[in-house]
């Protein structure tokens, strides 16, 4: 039963063809409705369920009433009629200079998506500490299914990807910019987005490359070609554009978005007694005593667990600590006796845990480690890594850490990308332990390289990117020129051949040029600026590597479609 | 281009609230907010046409934003908000009244251009087609009116404020467009997308290779209402040589203009003192119309007259004939390149015995008619075979088969006709009256009614037409690389969203290839990239 009085959304309600309904236009929906819904709705924003109930009994009976209730729900369920949450126009009326933005997650309730103590994964992290940055410059909204404030410049707004769709011109009055995550779970994701040329402009993360049977791959490339001209991909590091180049030709539409640490949180302790803390919780004294390699992730063969135990059996002289969630994947596995597992913790009692490693191994193998926040988060607290040489880590860690030989699949098997060697491992981490001085070398450079990332250039990055792709916007020029295909006789070559015609006039009736001009091209230009009328640049890009044998010959003509579209616009 | 599309409103209902505009669409559960043209033009239901709607709306609103409330609408509908295309074209109905015709016409540089004979012929046509049907072309921003003697009126378009070329002024008000002009302005790739046009196709020999990129764009851009005019079945035939289905060709002969004949004798005698030549008085006189390749035609004329030197060749070669200084005794060249020539070919025409002609795009077919309307029997020389226009009245010297201008004549053999022909007493007779004939036959007045009934025709066969060539795509495709994470490479594809599916490029590039060009380009596009048209039933339909 609905809870009497609820705000409305905006409506009007009319009659047509003997029929009554309600135009929802916060929803640019319409439904039909019955004399008694209408009735209800009169009554909704002021009196309570029962007492609208005993007004509509002096002129309904209890089944339509009762209907009329179930339909309402029902209604209400689909976002429609009423407000679910705070009226929308008290709470969001944009005021003064600050930007809007939307964010739309899928797959992630909103109190998740900035709720940093309790989340774990790490795109997750990225993003709560993303929008936990973002607040401080603008005002978020996340698209969600009901209207409330999350707090200080955070709210959540009742707005599907279905509304979005269908109001396109009012998101982009309130709204600079769209930010979103790319997410293979679904294969077409955010494409209807991309279909309305009114939305603003939408940046879309992604975050990992390889595995998961190629989906992901799949999916970004169906992205790419969707994206309009004033959008673009952020990735965290360089690793994800240069992974794409190899497919398309626009590699400029991946922007390196670093992650950033929260250097008042991870910071460096006294190490020893970071290990004696850590040994008391864990019951196992050894950590006061010997060497530590640590290892914080799922224990899963993708996160290189299968090497970091030989690591361990390789090296009894030291002790292997493995933190974050066990799934219990090698339970009946012998695990070798200087490897154990210190539990799973929360963030705050992350600098802990990774001031009691004396140094940071992450065998990750799976394509997916696009930036490796963990090893950010344990450089931040003084704690030299070893990596595999693989995806995006390296270029986080720089020359601050040991990166071991890997060698990449050229094609993903399963989840699995690539390959790194227990026994380069073990060459690493001893080299570090072996010398003091060298590793404590390490550990300032590590500290000093992760005080350069921050969660406020992050944030900053991202603003300045919406502001570029909001000019960008504002240059776009829609094609309104019309080509013509024909054949015409090669006296040389005495055969028929093909030509385009771009005609003086385009799709309003306007000359364009020369009245008395012929504009005779090849093929290949005439059908760029047919298609650039309906389908993005990357569509046409990928339709010219199929045609087109030669790469540069089809990037020109390209080009010069698009510059000739902008100059006659 | 395509014929347009049209759209057929969705159930609604238009509101206002907050100072804002709104449409409820009661098909689509949705609702739109619109501005004031949007409102406007909501009202018509988008059952006037594009011109119709501008021209109503322009003073109240800016041209662009009234194409930018159509196109929106456009965009709305794609989404299924507020109207959806519809199967059926628009095609403005015709009652019994007169038609009304647009002869969009740079009749002063193109007059300067063609010859006299072509001028002349085109002045006829337009005379007869007056009496049928009315006509108008366009006078643009004041530029000095032509005179057409009244018979074609001058619309006078003076548009300070906007930028609309000629073919927006053909949107409305005609019922169909005859194109004359000849010059590759391209004018019917812009014209009305929803009126009849016929294309005039000219023998003018100076414009052969721009009469063969008319015809190769025209008969690309046809829709099923359009034909292409042409005045020779011998024309038709050579534009089949290049992909020009005659499906897409009519042919209709032109009128021919013929003086009160003088006799042959003293024809004879007046031909040989115009030329100075008593040969022509002496001799039989064979003519040749000829529309040969200069260089190709020099030397079979010279190889002809060479070879009969008992006869007398009069050679009608409008650029032979200031070319070539030096003719032999029994050859003479003639152009009538002003009135004063022009006004003493008949007597020329008139002293013929036979007159030969090859089946070439250059040769005349009006002057070859005329000839022959003096009662003189003909010598087709042809890869074609006998041309139907004039059975009965002339022989055939059948050329081997070949493609393009290039004609291979059988001298010998042509020789050898000729000269059996004009022994042959008693078939030259029965020819000589089938000839006269042409006179009654071949009339301006025939050549209007039929161009008129063929607008009419056209017009019908679009308003029954109920389904456009071309299916409606429902499910937009998005071209995009697939990945296969088997061999770690990505291939162009294409996804269609609605169905979660990948599936071959080029089934889908036909497919929005279509939405904005005829199957004729579409087709055009594939064989240039050397790839099968993937679309079913993809040739130019016109059966309509």
């Amino acid at each position: 039963m609905l809870d009497f009085p609820k705000p409305l959304h905006q409506l009007h309600i009319f009659e047509k063809d003997g029929g009554l309904y309600a135009a929802d236009l916060d929803k640019a929906s319409l439904v039909e409705i019955s004399a008694a819904i209408a009735d209800v709705l009169k009554l909704a924003e002021t009196r309570t369920t029962e007492e609208i109930i005993e007004t509509l009994k002096t002129a309904y009976s209890d089944g339509d009433i009762e209907e009329a209730f179930e339909t309402l729900i029902e209604y209400v369920g689909r976002g429609l009629l009423l407000n679910r949450g705070e009226k929308s126009d008290v709470l969001f009326f944009k005021k003064g200079d600050c930007p809007h933005f939307l964010l739309v997650v899928q797959g992630l309730a909103p109190d998740a998506v900035s709720d940093i103590e309790n989340t774990s994964a790490g795109t997750h992290v990225a993003l709560a500490y993303t929008i936990q940055a973002l607040k401080d410059q603008a005002v978020l909204h996340f698209a969600g299914t009901q209207n409330r404030k999350l707090g200080e410049n955070f709210y959540e707004v009742d707005l599907s990807l279905l509304d979005m769709v269908r109001i396109p011109e009012k998101i982009a009055s309130q709204y600079e910019g769209i930010l979103t995550i790319h997410s293979d779970r679904s294969q077409e994701g955010f494409i209807p987005l991309f279909r309305c040329p009114e939305l603003p402009p939408i940046l879309m993360q992604v975050h990992s490359v390889g595995g998961h049977g190629g989906t992901n791959v799949r999916s970004v490339l169906l992205h790419y070609t969707a994206l309009r001209d004033y959008d673009a991909f952020t990735a965290p590091t360089d690793s994800v554009g240069e992974f794409y180049s190899q497919f398309v030709w626009d590699k400029g539409v991946f922007n390196t978005v670093a992650n950033g640490v929260d250097l008042n949180l991870f910071r460096p302790m006294d190490k020893q007694q970071a290990k004696n803390e850590l040994a008391k919780r864990v019951g196992d004294e050894r950590i006061k005593t010997m060497p530590t390699v640590g290892y914080l992730s799922r224990f899963q063969p993708e996160k290189g667990a299968s090497i970091y135990l030989k690591l361990a059996e390789l090296n009894p002289h030291l002790l292997f600590l493995q933190a974050g969630q066990n799934e219990g994947r090698y339970a009946q596995r012998k695990i070798p006796e200087n490897l154990i597992y210190i539990g799973f913790y929360d963030r705050e009692k992350l600098p802990l845990i990774y001031n009691a490693f004396d140094v940071y191994c992450f065998p990750s193998v799976s394509g997916e480690e696009t930036f490796g926040l963990t090893v950010l988060e344990a450089m931040a607290c003084g704690v030299p890594p070893v990596i595999s040489d693989f995806d995006g880590v390296p270029s986080v860690v720089g020359d601050a850490g040991l990166i071991v030989p890997t060698v990449p699949f050229e094609q993903d098997i399963t989840s699995i990308a690539s390959y790194a060697s227990p026994l380069d491992f073990s060459e690493g981490v001893n080299l570090l332990l072996n010398d003091n001085s060298l590793r404590a070398a390490y550990a300032q450079k590590a500290l000093n390289r992760a005080q350069t990332f921050t969660w406020k250039k992050t944030a900053q990055r991202i603003l300045d990117l919406f502001s570029e792709l909001n000019w960008k916007k504002k240059l776009f020029c829609e094609n309104r020129l019309n080509t013509f295909f024909s054949s015409y006789w090669n006296t040389h070559q005495k055969r028929l051949e093909q030509k385009s015609i771009v005609l003086n006039m385009n799709s309003r009736y306007e000359m364009l040029v020369n009245p008395y001009g012929i504009f005779n091209q090849k093929v290949e230009d005439g059908l760029v600026i047919s298609l650039l009328k309906e389908h993005t640049v990357r569509e046409v890009e990928t339709i010219l590597s199929e045609l087109i044998e030669d790469e540069d010959t089809a990037k020109a003509i390209l080009a010069r479609c698009y510059g000739f579209i902008q100059a006659t616009a | 281009m395509k014929v347009e599309t049209r759209y057929r409103v969705h159930q609604h209902r238009k509101f206002e609230q907050s100072g804002r505009k709104y449409a409820a669409d009661l098909e689509s559960d949705t609702i739109v907010e619109i501005n004031d043209v949007e409102w406007e033009l909501l009202d018509q239901n988008l059952t006037e046409t594009l011109y119709a709607t501008v021209e109503r709306l322009r003073s109240k609103f800016k041209i662009e934003q009234i194409f930018e409330g159509i196109e929106r609408l456009q965009r709305l509908s794609q989404r299924g908000q507020l109207s959806s295309p519809t199967w059926s074209t628009y095609i403005p109905s015709q009652s019994d009244r007169r038609l009304k015709l647009l002869v969009p016409f740079q009749f002063v540089p193109e007059k300067s251009v063609q010859d006299p004979v072509t001028n002349e012929n085109r002045f006829h046509l337009l005379v007869a087609l007056s009496k049928l049907a009315e006509l108008e072309t366009f006078n643009i921003n004041g530029e000095p009116g032509h005179d057409f003697g009244g018979f074609v009126s001058n619309r006078d378009i003076i548009e300070k404020h906007s930028n609309f070329w000629f073919p927006w002024y053909a949107m409305d008000g005609y019922d169909g467009i005859l194109l004359l002009g000849q010059f590759p302005s391209h004018d019917i790739l812009y014209y009305s997308k929803n009126l009849p046009v016929l294309r005039c196709l000219e023998s003018d020999r100076r414009m052969q290779a721009l009469i063969l990129e008319s015809a190769l764009n025209s008969y690309t851009a046809q829709k099923s209402t359009d034909l292409i005019l042409s005045k020779a079945t011998w024309l038709t035939d050579w534009l089949s040589e290049f992909g020009v289905d005659s499906a897409g060709v009519h042919t209709i002969s032109e009128g021919i203009n013929v003086v009160e004949p003088i006799g042959k004798e003293l024809a004879k005698q007046h031909a040989a003192v115009l030329t100075d030549n008593p040969l022509f008085a002496q001799r039989p006189v064979v003519g040749i119309i000829s529309g040969f390749e200069p260089n190709a035609g020099m030397r079979n004329i010279l190889d002809i007259a060479t070879a009969n030197p008992h006869l007398v060749f009069f050679v009608y070669d409008s650029i032979l004939a200031d070319a070539y200084r030096n003719p032999l005794s029994n050859l003479v060249i003639f152009n009538a390149s002003d009135e004063s020539t022009r006004s003493v070919l008949p007597i020329f025409f008139q002293a013929l015995d036979v007159v030969c002609f090859p089946a070439v795009p250059g040769t005349s077919p009006s002057l070859v008619l005329e000839a022959m309307a003096y009662g003189t029997p003909a010598v087709v020389i042809s890869k074609y075979g006998l041309p139907p226009e004039i059975e009965g009245a002339g022989v055939l010297v059948q050329c081997p088969a070949g493609k393009g201008n290039d004609l291979e004549v059988p001298m010998q053999h042509l020789s050898e006709t000729i000269n059996q022909l004009l022994s042959d007493t008693e078939r030259c007779e029965k020819y000589r009256e089938v000839a006269k004939g042409f006179v009654a036959k071949y009339t301006w007045e025939r050549t209007a009614q039929e161009i008129v009934r063929l607008f009419k025709q056209g017009s019908a066969r679009a308003n029954t037409r109920c389904q456009s060539s071309t299916p409606l795509s429902l499910c937009q495709p998005l071209f995009c690389r697939y990945y296969d994470p088997r061999t770690g490479m990505a291939y162009p594809s294409v996804y269609r969203q609605e169905t979660n599916r990948f599936e071959r490029l080029e089934n889908a590039l036909a497919e929005v290839l279509s939405k904005h060009h005829t199957p004729a380009e579409v087709e055009s596009v594939f064989k240039h990239f050397q790839r099968e048209v993937p679309l079913a039933g993809n040739g130019l339909n016109r059966s309509g």
